[in-house]
C-alpha cells in the first residue's frame, strides 16, 4: 500500500474529529449547554492526568509519580504557572526516585 | 417566548470574547507559542519514541516525519504503526478515527469561543489542534487572555516540535538512550496539572474533575484505546452540572 494515501486518510478523519463541532456550535447556545461545555475542559484534563499519574501500562502502580504530582498540584494552585508546576513536580519526582 | 429568550444568554457574556487590534495579533500568537512551550519536552520524548517505532515497521525517515506533519495525532500514529504490517488501510484509518473521537468533545468545548470567527479560521485551528495546544488555548480563554491567534500560536508550537522529533527519532534509530529512565513522561501530567488550575472555580468544577479522574482511571484499565478520555469527559462534566443544579436547588 502507498503509505502517503494512508496518511492522507488518517489526516482527513483526524481533521474531521477536530473540526466537526466547531461550526455546529456557532449559534447562541442554551445556558445549560454552555454551563456543560464550560465543565468539559477540567473533566478532560483530569481524564488525561489521572491515568498518567496512577497507571503504568494500564495497571494501578504506586510510586514516586504520585507524590510528585501532588507537589505539582500544590505549585499549580499557588502559582498558576505551568512552568513552575513542571519544575517543582520533576524535582520532587527525581528526589523521590533517588530516595526510594 | 420570553422564557425561551431568557433561557439563552449571549455567549460573549460567558466566554469573554473581545475583538483584537492588529498590533495585538502577533503578540498573542507569540504568547500562545510560549504558553505551549513548557509542554514540549513530553512531545519531544514521545516523538523520538515514535520515530524509532516507525523505522522498526519499515517507514523511511521522510515518511515517518510526513505522517507526523500531516496527521499530527500521536496516539493514533502509534496505533497505526502497531497495525502497519498486518492491517488494511481502511482498518488503520478507522482506528485513527476512533482514537481521535475525543477531539469532538474538545472541539465542542472550545466552539463557543470561536463562534465569531469565519469558517476558514475554524478549519485552520482544527487542523493542528492537539491535546496539548487545546489545553493551553482553553486555559488562556478561561483566564480572559485567549484568542484565535493565541490558539494558533499554541498549535504551531506543538506541531513544529512534533514532526521534527519524529524525524530525529527515525534518523537516530536505536542509538537513542532510554529517556524513560529520566522520568520525562511525568512532564505531560504535570503540564496538564498546571493548566487545570485555571479551571477550578467552585464545587461544580471540583466534582467534574473528581468524577472524570475516577472514570478515566477505571476506563483506562478496562476499556481499549482512548475511550476513557471521552467517557470521563462526558461523565465528569455531567456530574459537575448535576452538582450545580443540586446546590442551586438547596440554596
Amino acid at each position: 500500500m502507498n503509505p502517503w494515501a494512508v496518511f492522507a486518510g488518517m489526516a482527513l478523519v483526524t481533521f474531521l474529529t477536530r473540526f466537526a463541532m466547531m461550526p455546529m456550535l456557532s449559534r447562541e447556545l442554551p445556558r445549560p449547554v454552555l454551563r456543560y461545555l464550560q465543565l468539559v475542559p477540567v473533566a478532560i484534563l483530569s481524564a488525561l492526568i489521572a491515568p498518567a499519574v496512577l497507571l503504568v501500562d494500564r495497571h494501578l502502580t504506586l510510586g514516586p509519580q504520585i507524590p510528585a504530582a501532588a507537589v505539582g498540584a500544590v505549585m499549580a494552585w499557588r502559582t498558576r504557572s505551568v512552568l513552575w508546576t513542571i519544575v517543582a513536580g520533576m524535582l520532587a519526582y527525581w528526589l523521590l526516585s533517588a530516595l526510594l | 417566548m420570553e422564557a425561551a429568550v431568557s433561557f439563552c444568554v449571549p455567549a460573549a457574556e460567558w466566554y469573554h470574547i473581545s475583538p483584537m487590534s492588529a498590533t495585538h495579533r502577533s503578540a498573542s500568537l507569540a504568547r500562545g507559542f510560549l504558553d505551549a512551550l513548557p509542554l514540549t519536552p513530553g512531545v519531544v520524548m514521545f516523538g523520538l519514541v515514535y520515530g524509532v517505532a516507525a523505522r522498526a515497521v519499515g517507514l523511511s525517515p521522510v515518511e515517518t516525519a510526513g505522517m507526523s506533519a500531516i496527521v499530527h495525532a500521536g496516539s493514533s500514529q502509534f496505533a497505526a504503526l502497531g497495525m502497519w504490517l498486518s492491517a488494511t488501510p481502511g482498518a488503520i484509518v478507522l482506528t485513527t478515527l476512533i482514537i481521535n473521537l475525543r477531539h469532538l468533545l474538545m472541539g465542542a468545548s472550545v466552539a463557543p469561543y470561536l463562534r465569531h470567527l469565519p469558517l476558514r479560521w475554524k478549519m485552520l485551528l482544527a487542523l493542528w489542534m492537539s491535546d496539548e495546544s487545546y489545553a493551553t488555548a482553553i486555559a488562556a480563554y478561561e483566564r480572559g487572555r485567549g484568542s484565535e491567534w493565541h490558539f494558533l500560536g499554541a498549535n504551531l508550537c506543538i506541531w513544529i516540535v512534533w514532526w521534527p522529533s519524529g524525524l530525529a527519532g527515525a534518523l537516530a534509530g536505536q542509538s537513542i538512550p532510554d529517556l524513560s529512565r529520566y522520568g520525562l513522561e511525568m512532564v505531560f501530567p504535570l503540564a496538564f496539572i498546571g493548566l487545570a488550575a485555571s479551571f477550578f472555580k467552585g464545587r461544580a468544577s471540583a466534582v467534574a474533575a473528581g468524577v472524570a479522574a475516577v472514570t478515566a482511571v477505571l476506563g483506562a484499565v478496562w476499556l481499549p484505546g482512548n475511550w476513557h478520555i471521552i467517557g470521563a469527559g462526558l461523565l465528569g462534566s455531567l456530574a459537575g452540572l448535576a452538582a450545580v443544579r443540586e446546590g442551586g436547588a438547596r440554596s
